[in-house]
């Protein structure tokens, strides 16, 4: 898996119990990767986002924040579900509302990530692309503070890895894993390195910082609400805080299920054109919800 | 009032008695004082933005945090550069410019210790390589760098490029000239900007340790709190961290450092401009320019002092006198804590050169007294008894001059005010304490006395046989001269309607400076170097994302880039954005290039260019869409030009963005930038002129009638004391030489200086009338006793002001020369043009009085 997907999204909030005993932080941070997400999932999310102050030593947002709600489906494909499809819509704000995406990530390194935005006022379908080849992707994600390099999943030979601490962080045992690019993964990230805390029983990121091309803290990234559903865990909420442009973004798993049936005509662009279609399949999933 | 007069001067007269008394204590005192004080001087600071120049609850100032705290800072360094093979666009100075590019952004990369480089500074580096751009082919958007890694080799790509880049809108006259001679490099920092709240998250945060993680932890909760604060209210306006002069100095050294390396000046000359060069060109200059005018005054004091007293010591006092009083003043502004302007060098002079003059009246009734033959001790208390009131009194009408200045409600001129005056007081005081002390180790007279008979006689011979031959003009030609300066003053008031108000910080660096050449290249080949900020606030979230007011935001830019082709040169916005954006949606059709007229459209629109490009979508409007920002780049303009302008964007705002106030009942539409910083502070400087100078002219009045005693007299000294205003007036307009913050301060300083004359003039006078009674003898008397020290004060007056010719600041040139013209037109005013009036009056008084005694 790579790029910019739902799934990778997941990979974020879902991870897989194991057990822990002394290893090398490559191996630590392999099981965080290859953690169980579900074949297919469906999740209802809300982003909201806001511009922030620091008073008082807390974080308080200074204006409204501005909320986007929205529906994905994901897949994975091939033999060792390494590559996956989704699609998102946007249910709220109104204005916004049918904007879709489709999205193919590919397990192959040199295969760039296919990404479709449909329009619905315009009634166009564009396809997307966000940067130069070899250079760190642009643009962020629904306008939030997640970028594309957030999202997706990380290929473990890309990094190399140093265990720089052990600390309590939420009340868990954690290891303080800090990731570094390799050279030519580098050139195509926005972020020169980054420190992890990894839940040592459960094998989830529980925080990540990120240091910007230049070294210096660019996002901090929690994630909490950590609950068990379906033998898989998940973690429904994530705050991004983009220390740079004083902004924080809130990823909330309203409701999710996995390891429903998809057709595999869902991750065409007629999802995105043809309403009717797209919300009879929905509805079908909608329903896996119940199992929640 | 004769009492306090018998009071002070009783007073004064003691002076010598307790500090010789207290010998040991006063100087302990002294260099206690003076120890504290040198320990102030580390804390001085010096500041000359903009915004210093306003009061914290002033409109335009409160606009313009607003601006910063939404949309962050506005300070550049714009670098021009010129490519040496004619084409900007070429492998050679593209590779450069990357290069650079590179370099400032990956700093912490190259450098030892990233966490003091002054690029910590730096938020952004944009250039033609890194422009955001967003291409569409057919079914396809591409968001992308313009340039990015791609270099283009052959000559075709070359051309490709250029024809590319010619068609975006906002690149042309910013990322490169038409001509594509000159390119353009911006880098964005955050001088002025950086919220104090923020600090705490900004700084070293480079190597982050597990350690240091638990510490912040405590500042960002997991969860955060609901709103608490709006950044519409009031109540949210951070405060920012103030940018030192010398952090300015240090950023533009660490740029020229790159630009200076030849992989890039082989391909590039640089012409950097904004308010960082600006700065760092100012406090650079200002110090050698501080040290090259405390060195001229010195120069002229200690070539004054000795002409008129031929004795080491008679230099040597008084110089460390003054030295000490700027040491003095230097501690005082640095302990109270309040940056300095670059008016801190006309606080120098003035200690310096005012300062001195209570040395000379002092030193020379002391010398005088030791040629009567009175011993060292009975000629200094003669000298107080004589001399000491008059020193007090002109320190105390100087400083009133200077304090006028405290009502003008521009910070600079105020502190400037304050910490003058008490220069001029310092000096006063240290001159009347220390001097005696002084003068019990070493003083001129000693050996000299011994060795000559009259070592007076020859030295004061051509000064006063100078000074001779006017003692009688006065009143003998009084239907002359009275008429003469009456058409003098009367042309110059002509000519004083002729001032105009205007600032420029630009303009009034001298020609041929490169940072002035850099901004006149600039506004010729690029995009001007001017810029004026409209805020619109339709208070209302998503307000921004009505098709309609898009559209008024739109005409609003066409309306001023076809009215004054020729003074703005771009306008950018939301609206900009979102037509380019619907026009990428339309496979780049140009048809398209247009707001989308429905709502939803037009939502979507910028929901694409918020997700393709979230930083230009942050710079252009508020993340909720209820604020947002019209940038307009203009020409430099002087006020004049700047107000014609601004006031077409009022008017126009008026007729056509006032009627959606049906709509958005809580819209406001304000300007900031700097601009309508700049035309606020002429606004100020235009009213407070009259206010400030007619109080100072108020109360000297009073401290003239006071100190004469006579209210006929007292009316009489005023009117040559008006002259000087008139003077400096009067040649601003007949010579063009605007009226600014460096030639507001001429009023202030020349009605306060200009007024010891009179007041030792009619001292003399007043005594000399009680004591004979004869008009003609009185006036005489009173050249000959007082003519020397006026002359010789005013000389070293306005030949001090003249040192400030040599500044590369037009505005403190025109300063000297005004200052100089204008003290020396009180000086002659004083010796003439007093005395005739004078006559007339006092004959007209006792017009029985006809004897008339001839002098010799």
């Amino acid at each position: 898996m790579k790029a910019f997907t739902t799934a990778s999204l997941s990979t974020l909030l879902i991870m897989t119990t194991s057990l822990s005993f002394a290893q090398p932080p490559r191996e630590i941070m392999k099981k965080v990767n290859e953690r169980k997400d579900g074949t297919t999932q469906f999740s209802k999310i809300e982003l909201s986002t806001c511009r922030y102050t620091v008073a008082n030593r807390k974080i308080k947002c200074i204006e409204k924040s501005r909320v986007k709600i929205m529906e994905s489906v994901r897949k994975d494909f091939g033999p060792a579900e390494q590559d996956s499809k989704s699609v998102i819509t946007i249910l709220e704000p109104a204005g916004e509302r049918g904007i879709g995406f489709l999205q193919f990530d590919w397990d192959d390194p040199d295969r760039e990530t296919d990404q479709w935005m449909y329009f619905s006022a315009l009634g166009k379908v564009k396809r997307i692309i966000s940067g130069n080849e070899d250079e760190p992707k642009t643009g962020s994600f629904f306008g939030t503070e997640i970028t594309y390099e957030d999202i997706e999943a990380r290929h473990l030979d890309d990094y190399t890895y140093k265990l720089i601490g052990r600390e309590v962080y939420q009340e868990r045992d954690c290891w303080v894993i800090q990731s570094t690019p390799t050279p030519e993964r580098l050139k195509k990230s926005n972020y020169s390195k980054s420190i992890n805390w990894i839940d040592k029983e459960r094998y989830l990121t529980l925080k990540s910082i990120l240091f910007n091309q230049q070294g210096r803290r660019l996002k901090r990234i929690t994630n909490s609400e950590i609950k068990k559903i379906n033998e898989i865990w998940v973690m429904r909420n994530m705050l991004v805080n983009n220390l740079e442009t004083k902004r924080l973004t809130t990823f909330r798993l309203l409701s999710t299920a996995f390891d429903f049936k998809v057709d595999d005509q869902f991750f065409t662009q007629r999802t995105l054109t043809d309403s009717v279609f797209r919300e009879q399949n929905l509805k079908q999933y909608r329903l896996s919800l119940g199992s929640r | 009032m004769a009492n306090i007069r018998v009071r002070l001067n009783r007073y004064f007269e003691n002076i010598p008695y307790v500090v010789r008394s207290n010998r040991w204590k006063t100087w302990i005192g002294f260099i206690l004082l003076t120890v504290f004080m040198v320990a102030g001087v580390g804390r001085f600071k010096l500041d000359i933005s903009m915004v210093s120049f306003f009061k914290e609850k002033e409109p335009v100032k409160l606009a313009y945090d607003r601006f910063r705290a939404v949309f962050g800072g506005d300070e550049i360094v714009y670098i021009v550069y010129e490519a040496k093979d004619g084409n900007v666009f070429s492998p050679h100075s593209l590779k450069a410019v990357r290069g650079i590019q590179d370099e400032l952004l990956n700093f912490r990369l190259l450098t030892k210790s990233p966490e003091t480089s002054p690029f910590n500074r730096i938020t952004d580096v944009i250039t033609i390589i890194n422009a955001s751009y967003l291409e569409s082919d057919r079914d396809t958007l591409i968001s992308r760098d313009f340039i990015g890694d791609g270099l283009p080799k052959t000559e075709a790509e070359v051309r490709g490029l250029q024809q590319l880049a010619l068609k975006q809108k906002d690149y042309p006259k910013r990322y490169f000239s038409t001509d594509f001679r000159y390119g353009g490099l911006i880098i964005k920092t955050d001088f002025n900007a950086v919220p104090i709240d923020a600090l705490q998250n900004s700084g070293s945060n480079g190597n982050l340790t597990v350690d240091d993680e638990p510490e912040f932890e405590k500042i960002t909760d997991t969860e955060a709190d609901i709103i608490s604060t709006d950044i519409y209210s009031e109540d949210y306006l951070p405060k920012f961290e103030k940018t030192q002069m010398k952090e300015y100095l240090s950023f533009m050294k660490e740029i020229s450092v790159i630009l200076d390396k030849p992989e890039y000046s082989d391909h590039l000359a640089f012409y950097p401009v904004g308010n960082p060069p600006l700065m760092s060109y100012a406090f650079k200059n200002m110090m050698s320019e501080m040290g090259m005018i405390m060195l001229g005054v010195l120069l002229l004091i200690i070539g004054v002092m000795w002409i008129l007293f031929r004795s080491f010591s008679a230099v040597l006092w008084p110089v460390l006198i003054v030295a000490f009083s700027l040491v003095w003043v230097m501690g005082t502004i640095g302990w109270s804590g309040l940056a300095m302007t670059e008016m801190y060098n006309v606080i120098v002079f003035l200690v310096l050169a005012v300062g001195i003059a209570d040395a000379i009246h002092i030193l020379s009734g002391y010398i005088y007294y030791r040629n009567q033959s009175l011993s060292h001790s009975d000629a200094v208390l003669a000298v107080y008894k004589k001399s000491c009131l008059a020193c007090f009194l002109t320190s105390i009408t100087t400083s009133i001059g200077l304090l006028s200045m405290v009502l003008v409600p521009i910070i600079p001129l105020q502190r400037f005010a304050v910490f003058a005056a008490s220069g001029v007081i310092y000096a006063f005081v240290l001159t009347v304490v220390l001097l005696p002390l002084m003068l019990d180790i070493w003083n001129p007279v000693s050996k000299k006395k011994a060795e000559k008979i009259s070592p007076s006689g020859s030295r004061t011979h051509f000064i006063q046989q100078f000074i001779r031959r006017f003692e009688t003009i006065g009143f003998r030609f009084p239907r002359i001269i009275i008429p003469i300066f009456t058409v003098v003053a009367l042309i110059l008031i002509i000519g004083s309607t002729n001032v105009r108000v205007e600032s420029n910080a630009i303009e009034n660096l001298k020609d041929g400076i490169p940072l002035k050449n850099a901004y006149n290249l600039v506004d010729r080949f690029m995009g001007g170097t001017g810029n004026l900020e409209i805020l619109v606030d339709t208070g209302k979230t998503n307000g921004l994302k009505d098709p309609i007011v898009l559209k008024a935001i739109d005409d609003l830019q066409t309306y001023l880039q076809s009215s004054f082709p020729d003074l703005v040169v771009k306008t950018f916005s939301l609206a900009d954005m979102a037509k380019d954006s619907f026009k990428a949606l339309h496979a780049g059709d140009l048809e398209k290039h247009i707001i989308p007229e429905d709502e939803i459209t037009l939502a979507q629109t910028l929901f694409m260019f918020e997700s393709a490009n979230p930083k230009d979508r942050r710079q252009l409007v508020s993340d909720d869409y209820r604020l947002a920002r019209i940038g307009i780049n203009s020409k430099n303009l002087g006020s004049i030009k700047g107000l014609k302008l601004m006031n077409a964007v009022d008017s126009y705002i008026e007729r056509n963005l006032k009627p959606l106030v049906a709509t958005y009942p809580d819209l406001t539409i304000t300007t900031t930038g700097q601009l309508p910083l700049q035309l606020k502070l002429m606004d100020y400087i235009s009213w407070s002129q009259v206010r400030s100078f007619g109080i100072a002219l108020t109360v000297i009045s009073i401290i003239l009638l006071l100190v004469l005693g006579c209210i006929r007299i007292g009316l009489v000294a005023i009117i040559p004391n008006l002259l000087p205003i008139v003077t400096a007036f009067g040649v601003m307009g007949i010579f063009d030489m605007p009226l600014d913050v460096h030639t507001l301060l001429v009023v202030p300083i020349v009605i306060g200086i200009a007024v010891d004359d009179t007041i030792h003039f009619l001292t003399h006078f007043r005594l000399e009338m009680q004591a004979s009674g004869d008009l003609k003898q009185s006036i005489i008397r009173s050249y000959r006793e007082a003519g020397q020290a006026i002359v010789f004060t005013s000389l070293v007056l306005a030949f001090g002001f003249l040192v400030f010719l040599f500044s590369s600041n037009k505005g403190f040139s025109y300063f000297g020369i005004l200052s100089a013209v204008s003290i020396l037109t009180a000086t002659i005013a004083d010796l003439l043009l007093l005395p005739a009036l004078l006559f007339v009056v006092e004959r007209n008084r006792q017009h029985s009085e006809k004897a008339v005694v001839q002098p010799d």
